[in-house]
């Protein structure tokens, strides 16, 4: 009980952490997100486990945090404002070739970012070009180019 | 307001975005709050969670500290003057500590432990002298408020709050 306890604590504890971070700071990992992502995972082992090393504990465990994940689907794909909350909302960020710099100030997205986007998913070269640059829920930046009129 | 947008086919919310944002902000308020009451020592040793009972020449002087947290070896120290104490003095224990805690060390060791109605006792040999310091070693294995009761026996009695963060 303790330790499932423990275990939903931080579940739920990472899960606040992550989205505090930001939508930007999931998209790429670099060196130093995956030495943090190793770090907290081993942190967060200890606190789940305490001193049971168990293999009914780790099973029990496992059992509990996929079926929270479970639960956690179901709950979304039922309920579109838990769906907000847990994963967030795509947001545009340029229009018809123009960033709308608040946006992309609150979301803490710059130009570059953008046409980084630009270049590598739709081979662009000016901000003009685009017509709609959108920040998925996952951080990543999906390009909708402009089509030229025949 | 949340809708499709007018050309795209994407569900935007620009409402609960801006909520979400203010969220964020007053998350990483408290994240900094955490963070530097910590580097203060809020929920460890230092200034903000450091602790003493007793005046200064009492037969019993105690450091401890305001807040400990689940499983985290922590210490206590008594400070005993024999010449008012004696050369064997008695130091209790209150039970609603010893019920959270598990005492995984006494510096130096007692000369006898005892275990009474409501406490434990645990009898030092001091040299007449000086006054000794005793270092309590402790593992909390339960959270919540603890009224810590320590004195030497049929004297001194000190009550002081205690919280163990889970």
């Amino acid at each position: 009980m303790d330790s499932l306890l423990r275990s939903l604590a931080i579940f739920a504890f990472l899960l606040i952490m992550l989205r505090l971070a930001g939508q930007r700071t999931l998209s790429e990992m670099t060196s130093f997100d995956f030495v943090l992502l190793l770090l907290v995972s081993e942190t967060a082992q200890q606190a789940m486990l305490d001193m049971d090393f168990s293999l009914t504990t780790s099973l029990l465990l496992i059992t509990a945090l996929v079926g929270v994940s479970v639960v956690l689907s179901i709950l979304k794909f039922r309920f579109p404002r838990v769906e907000k909350w847990l994963d967030g909302t795509a947001l545009i960020v340029v229009e018809n070739g123009q960033p709308l710099r608040d946006r992309m100030r609150k979301a803490r997205v710059d130009e570059e970012d953008i046409m980084e986007a630009a270049r590598q998913l739709q081979g662009l070269e000016r901000i003009e070009q685009i017509k709609y640059a959108v920040l998925e829920r996952g951080g990543n930046i999906t390009i909708i180019p402009v089509r030229d009129q025949a | 307001m949340e809708g499709k947008h007018k050309d795209l086919d994407i569900l935007e919310d620009v409402d609960h975005q801006d909520l979400e944002w203010k969220l964020e902000w007053a998350g990483w308020l408290l994240m900094a709050v955490l963070f530097f009451g910590n580097l203060l020592g809020f929920f460890g040793r230092g200034v903000f969670n450091d602790a003493h009972v007793g005046e200064p020449g009492a037969a019993l002087q105690v450091d401890y500290q305001k807040r400990e947290r689940y499983k985290a070896v922590s210490s206590m120290t008594l400070r005993i003057d024999p010449t008012l104490a004696g050369t064997s003095p008695r130091v209790t224990i209150g039970n609603e500590f010893i019920s959270k805690v598990r005492i995984t060390e006494v510096v130096p060791e007692p000369a006898v432990v005892e275990v009474g109605a409501g406490h434990q006792v645990y009898q030092f040999s001091v040299l007449a002298g000086n006054p000794v310091n005793v270092r309590i070693f402790f593992e909390p294995f339960d959270f919540g408020t603890s009224t810590t009761r320590i004195g030497l026996e049929g004297s001194l009695q000190y009550e002081f709050q205690q919280f163990f963060f889970p």
